[in-house]
């Protein structure tokens, strides 16, 4: 047995340091290449460029800059689905109630005591990364996953009662998530909606003034830029992933009195 | 005004948190971080604060800033000495035992802040609580008596005098 241990340490530490060795030797091909290939160089050069604004997306973090310009698009469709799978889940719970006074003690009171002072710190650290996505990384996914932990927490240390006692029904997350996902897409075509008000060119998904259109969002707030759309997108997008997220754990933690009903529906089917 | 001065602390702590966290000092993040910060506490005071807060409280504050100093210099450096020397002799003395160790502050703060600090310094840890008969059981290292009071003496009697102070 005390060989058998000493094998098996010995051959995890050889293939750790072999592999090791290999990558430094340069066995799998460089990791970084010195050189920047010209698409990404072309990013980084562009994020924040005031003087080539109609190439900019006037953000000082390049990832947030693709995340929700250069592939805005593709972050919108990508919302989309994450909405769709969250309809989805309540979907396959379809009937159920919340219920209070099933129970449900909670951890003990010193659990208890420490989270309600940690509840504010959670929720405005969540949103200090959310409302910084286009100045340093994080942004609205990040930000609303923060926010997303407090029903979890909550829902934990308290009990399912105590979340829903205080008002966060899943009809109501599912409402702010929905607002949240309205944000975006309001966002999205604001321009293009004040271009067709005004009489002039404007683009679906466009943030500051491109080629063809002089129209843009506000560009600073304050003494920092602001991304333009970004911010208004992270916002949004926070809200939405916030309420989701909470959204899918509430209904996955539900409790089987809950769901009793909408089970039997599925039974009178068969 | 009692009311108000709940959601001012609870602004003010989430502001400070905010401010250290966000790691700027732009006029961009103060004031989003001071809006935000204000919608936060409405939201959340209740769950923080229960009750009510009076002016007099204020003075807690000193108290609080002082049990900070008191903690981190004395009372861990104490308990840190002694479970290095334990750990580094050639012969430990140990009498691990789960003892009762019980509380008089009112608050669920203070009963908190008690636990955290006995579990917080090393050879000690808060193992449950019993809000009823207003009980710790504490894992003791060096558990010396297994009478109520004498633990409390040995254990958590300096903390308790500085939480009933800060919270009650």
């Amino acid at each position: 047995m005390r060989i058998r241990e000493v094998v098996i340490a010995v051959s995890v530490a050889l293939v750790v340091l072999l592999l090791a060795y290999v990558i430094e030797a340069g066995g799998l091909g460089p990791i970084a290449p010195r050189e920047l290939r010209e698409l990404a160089a072309s990013y980084l050069v562009n994020a924040y460029n005031p003087w080539n604004v109609t190439q900019s997306a006037l953000s000082l973090e390049a990832v947030t800059a693709i995340v929700w310009d250069y592939r805005g698009l593709d972050t919108f469709f990508e919302t989309s689905v994450l909405f769709a799978s969250i309809v989805g889940v309540s979907l396959v719970f379809r009937g159920y109630r919340e219920r209070l006074g099933i129970g449900g003690r909670g951890l003990s009171e010193i659990v208890k005591t420490s989270t309600r002072v940690l509840l504010p710190l959670i929720l405005i650290a969540g949103v200090s990364v959310a409302l910084h996505g286009h100045l340093t990384p994080g942004g609205g996914f990040q930000g609303g996953s923060f926010i997303a932990v407090l029903l979890v927490l909550m829902s934990i240390v308290f009990s399912l009662d105590f979340v829903v006692e205080r008002g966060l029904t899943s009809g109501r997350l599912l409402a702010l998530r929905s607002v949240g996902l309205i944000g975006v897409l309001a966002t999205s075509v604001a321009l293009l909606a004040a271009g067709l008000a005004l009489g002039v060119e404007a683009y679906i998904f466009q943030n500051v003034a491109r080629e063809g259109s002089e129209l843009s969002m506000p560009q600073w707030l304050l003494d920092r830029p602001t991304g333009g759309t970004l911010i208004f997108f992270n916002m949004f997008e926070a809200l939405a992933v916030a309420a989701g997220l909470a959204l899918a754990f509430l209904v996955l933690s539900l409790r089987e009195e809950e769901v009793r009903e909408a089970l039997g529906v599925g039974e009178w089917y068969e | 005004m009692g009311r108000l001065l709940g959601y001012l602390a609870v602004f003010a702590m989430t502001y400070a948190f905010y401010v250290v966290f966000t790691g700027a000092i732009s006029v961009f993040s103060l004031a989003i971080g001071a809006l935000m910060s204000a919608v936060v506490s409405v939201v959340v005071k209740p769950l923080v604060i229960p009750g009510e807060l009076r002016a007099s409280d204020l003075a807690r504050l000193a108290y609080l800033v002082a049990y900070y100093f008191y903690y981190m210099a004395v009372a861990e450096v104490r308990a840190h000495a002694k479970i290095a020397k334990t750990v580094l002799s050639r012969r430990m003395e140990i009498s691990p035992a789960i003892v009762e160790v019980p509380y008089y502050v009112k608050t669920s703060y203070g009963m908190t802040l008690i636990a955290g600090s006995i579990t917080n310094t090393p050879g000690t840890v808060v193992v449950q609580v019993d809000t009823e008969r207003r009980l710790f059981f504490v894992h003791w290292l060096f558990a010396t008596t297994f009478e109520p009071g004498k633990a409390r003496e040995a254990i958590s009697v300096d903390f308790e005098r500085f939480a009933r102070r800060i919270f009650g």
